[in-house]
Order: C-alpha cells, then sequence, then structure tokens
C-alpha cells in the first residue's frame, strides 16, 4: 500500500484563501456574474494550492489571480467560441485545452488583435511605447518615466489616451 | 455621451490602469466600484479585454525588448489543460472551504435531523429518490429536511449511491472535512477524529484543511486524526461496502479499528489492550450465521489472544493470554 502524503502543510496562500474567500469570491461575482463564479473559484483554489514560493502579500496577489482568471475566460469568450454543448463551462473550458482552435476562431483573433494594435498605432508612438512597457513588459509609471525621460503624468496621461481609445474601439465593435 | 457616463469611462480606465500595476493593493475598494453598478463591471472588462488584444497584437514596426516582442507575436495558443477531472464541480468545493460558506442563494433554513442505527443493526434512507443511503451499525447521520443534498456523518459508516445532478452535488460533511459526488457510489468511514472513504463507482472529491484530492473508483484515501494529511490507497471497487454482505474487508488498519468495524457491523463489544491497540493488520472477516464463533476464531488470524471479558470480548498479546 502506498503512501502518498498530500498536502500536510498549508502554505500563506491557501490560509489566505481561507481566510478572505468571501471577499474572493464576491470580487469574482462582480467581475463575471452568478454562473460562472463557482469554476472561477474552484480554479482559484487550485492555483493557490499549486503555489509553493512563500508570497509577501498573499491577498493582493489572490485577487490579481483571480483577475488574471477572469480574463482567460474572457478572452475565450471573445474568441467566437460556440457555446452550442449540451456540457457546461467548465467542459467548454476543458475541451478548449486540448482542441485548438478552429480556423475561424483564429481568423476573428487575429482580426480583433489587428483593430485593437491600429488602434494604439492612432494615439501616437510615445503613447503606444508606454501603453506597451506597461502592460507588455510590466514596468511601473515611474521607471517609464525615466527611462523616456518625461514626467510621470505624462506617462499618466498617455496610459490614459492609450486605454481610452482601445476602450473605444471595444464600444464601437460591441454594438456592431 | 453623458457626463455621467464620461465619468464612469474615466473611472474603468483609470482601475484598469491602476489593477495593472504588480503593487496595486486597493482591490477592496475596486470591487466596492464594481460593486456600485453592474454597469462598472462591463466598463472594465470592455477596458481590459481591449487593453489584452492590443498587448499581443503582434507588431512589428515598433520597437520593444525582443522579449516583449515575443510574448506580443504570440497568437492565442492551446491553454494548458485543467488539473481536475472534468466533471469536478466547484460549488460543492467551495462550500468546502473552513465548512461551510453557503453559495446557493435562496436556500432555506436547515431542519436538521438524525437517523441512527444500534451497533449491528442497518438501515437504509432514500433522500429525493436521488441519494441512497445505507447505514452501517452504531452510526449516526444528520440530514437536512429542506435540503436533500446534504448529509453528515456524525459517527460510524455509510455507504451512498449518488445520482449526479450539476447543479446540485451532494455534500457529506464529516467534521469539518467534507466528500462531494460527482454521480458516485462510496463508502465512508468516520473514526476517532479521522475518516476514511473508498469509492466504487465514479469519483468523490474530499477536502480538508490541508487541501483537496480527488478519488475514484478504485481508490481509498484515509484522512489521519490531524484531520488534515491524507494518504491515497487501492481499494478493490468490488469491495467498497462489503460489510452490507456481512463481510468486513481491512488493509493495513490498527487493531482498535478493526474492533470498532466489528463492533459496528455486528454489535459485539471489543476492547483492545493498549500495547496492541496500535498494531496493523489486513485481511478479510466475513460473518455468516454464528457471530461468536467468527469472533472466537480470530486469535489465529489476527495474531492477538481472544478472551471472554465482563462486557464482552478482550484482545491481547500472545504470552500469557487465557483462550476463552
Amino acid at each position: 500500500m502506498e503512501n502518498a502524503n498530500i498536502d500536510v502543510k498549508e502554505s500563506d496562500l491557501v490560509t489566505a484563501f481561507m481566510t478572505h474567500r468571501a471577499k474572493l469570491a464576491r470580487f469574482l461575482r462582480l467581475r463575471c456574474g452568478e454562473e460562472n463564479v463557482d469554476d472561477l473559484f474552484h480554479e482559484l483554489w487550485l492555483k493557490a494550492r499549486a503555489v509553493e514560493t512563500p508570497i509577501d502579500r498573499p491577498l493582493a496577489y489572490l485577487y490579481r489571480m483571480a483577475d488574471r482568471l477572469v480574463l482567460d475566460g474572457r478572452r475565450g469568450a471573445a474568441r467566437g467560441r460556440s457555446r452550442d454543448r449540451d456540457w457546461g463551462y467548465v467542459h467548454d473550458r476543458l475541451s478548449e485545452a486540448v482542441e485548438p482552435p478552429t480556423a475561424e476562431r483564429t481568423l476573428i483573433a487575429r482580426e480583433r488583435l489587428t483593430a485593437a494594435d491600429a488602434a494604439l498605432k492612432g494615439v501616437g508612438e510615445r503613447a503606444a511605447r508606454i501603453f506597451r512597457r506597461y502592460r507588455i513588459d510590466g514596468m511601473d509609471q515611474r521607471g517609464i518615466a525615466q527611462e523616456l525621460g518625461v514626467s510621470v503624468s505624462t506617462v499618466e496621461k498617455d496610459l490614459r489616451k492609450a486605454y481610452d481609445a482601445l476602450l473605444s474601439l471595444r464600444e464601437r465593435l460591441d454594438e456592431e | 455621451m453623458t457626463g455621467a457616463r464620461a465619468t464612469t469611462r474615466q473611472e474603468a480606465i483609470d482601475w484598469a490602469i491602476r489593477a495593472q500595476d504588480a503593487a496595486f493593493d486597493d482591490w477592496e475598494a475596486f470591487a466596492d466600484w464594481l460593486a456600485a453598478d453592474p454597469y462598472h463591471a462591463i466598463l472594465y472588462d470592455q477596458v481590459t479585454i481591449g487593453a489584452d488584444e492590443a498587448a499581443r497584437a503582434p507588431q512589428q514596426d515598433v520597437p520593444s525588448t525582443s522579449a516583449s516582442s515575443a510574448r506580443a507575436a504570440a497568437l492565442p495558443t492551446v491553454r494548458r489543460p485543467r488539473r481536475w477531472l472534468p466533471f469536478a464541480l466547484a460549488a460543492s468545493l467551495v462550500a468546502t472551504i473552513g465548512g461551510g460558506l453557503a453559495l446557493y442563494q435562496g436556500r432555506s433554513a436547515p431542519a436538521f435531523y438524525t437517523i441512527s442505527t444500534a451497533a449491528g443493526g442497518r438501515q437504509s434512507v432514500d433522500l429525493a429518490g436521488a441519494v441512497r443511503m445505507e447505514l452501517n451499525g452504531d452510526t449516526r447521520i444528520t440530514l437536512d429536511r429542506n435540503d436533500p443534498r446534504f448529509a453528515r456523518l456524525d459517527q460510524g459508516e455509510a455507504m451512498f449511491t449518488v445520482v449526479h445532478d450539476p447543479k446540485r452535488p451532494f455534500e457529506l460533511h464529516v467534521g469539518t472535512m467534507l466528500v462531494t459526488d460527482i454521480g458516485t457510489v462510496f463508502d465512508v468511514e468516520q473514526y476517532d477524529a479521522g475518516m476514511r472513504v473508498a469509492v466504487a463507482h465514479g469519483a468523490v472529491r474530499v477536502t480538508t484543511g490541508g487541501g483537496s484530492v480527488a478519488v475514484a473508483a478504485g481508490s481509498a484515501v484515509t484522512v489521519g486524526e490531524d484531520g488534515v494529511a491524507v494518504m491515497r490507497h487501492d481499494q478493490d471497487a468490488h469491495s467498497v461496502g462489503a460489510w452490507r454482505d456481512g463481510q468486513i474487508d481491512f488493509a493495513d488498519i490498527s487493531l482498535a479499528q478493526l474492533a470498532s468495524r466489528l463492533h459496528r457491523a455486528s454489535g459485539a463489544r471489543i476492547s483492545v489492550a493498549p500495547e496492541i491497540a496500535n498494531r496493523r493488520v489486513s485481511g478479510s472477516i466475513v460473518f455468516d450465521g454464528d457471530r461468536d464463533a467468527v469472533l472466537r476464531g480470530l486469535g489465529p488470524v489476527l495474531g492477538v489472544s481472544v478472551g471472554r471479558g465482563d462486557e464482552g470480548w478482550v484482545w491481547s498479546g500472545r504470552a500469557g493470554a487465557k483462550p476463552s
């Protein structure tokens, strides 16, 4: 008989998850509605359990993980995936993991990305660069300001400009 | 665009920018903003999706670090497969954490009632036609008249046959531990501060303070006295719930635990000498007809001396024990 000792000691993240589960559930519910909160909460739990390194601010980390999970889910929706299955949400996402996107889905995805890129170009080179530094490279606003030799408030304004343009694009497209 | 809507748009953008920062720590205030108006969440989604797509768009002419262009060039790809079973259900799992976050809105207040069996007795309980429980002897189970998908095993052992309902998974509570069904036939035994779950068909998810494991047919898990440590072992699916046929199968359990199982199944009282109580034994005992004859004959099987005391049977170490 094998003895597999599983999860004997709780990590900080697991403790924080249990302590603040109501808040995290509330956050997920506000972001994505009653239907999906259970699945996402479960995923968040699994992810929290899988983290082995110590975390400085566990609750903030959990919120961020939750935020990313919601975005992941939204990405899936934006790809125009078919909803006509009998299986629920969980199965859709699982089967996405084993099937590559269909050609049509890839096309839709590409179009959206191209449109987003165009909108970003529209705000000017500096704002586009600042956006990418911030959003892709994860640099903080002060660091970006230093790198480009501008003030932090310029960085802030450019970021707003970029995000605003991208929001406008989504508002336009979602209305079609 | 009205002034109010313009303000809300700006708020959504500000929150999106702030939340992007690695050091962002104002999540509760953010949640409060989301709660203030359902439209806020919609707007916020739009901003973040928009930003996400721009971040992922492949772009050739804007200079950036090689790492970021590699990331930006990556089109949506096959996502990593999830770690859970295809039929794991989050709803029941959530309810387990800390024991009792009520997820279902509009659940009415519980109306608990308890069913008990005497040692050696049996009872079957059907709940709303969707859960069948077979209670072993010396067992106590608490149910809720207002919720046929809830049960709490206070003591003893029971076999569950559950018709799966994805919207309302069956939850079996054992102390602070939880077993949830996924269309299953499984057996749960509670002893001391621990429990054992063996699955005959389908799978269950067992959640304790230490984490959560899935247990599929052909497996069993034992949760220790600390309520946290989990040990997984094989158990032939056919032997799960064999007590219903008067058969007690055991693998690597203590004599004390075996004594309690035999008591449950037969009503016989057995006291075990402390110095051998933790000895591990494996085997199979079948009660067919003469209970006492079976119990008397256990000595050689278990490597103990079987004697009679004032209150029933006594098991002790072989040297110096009096046979009955």
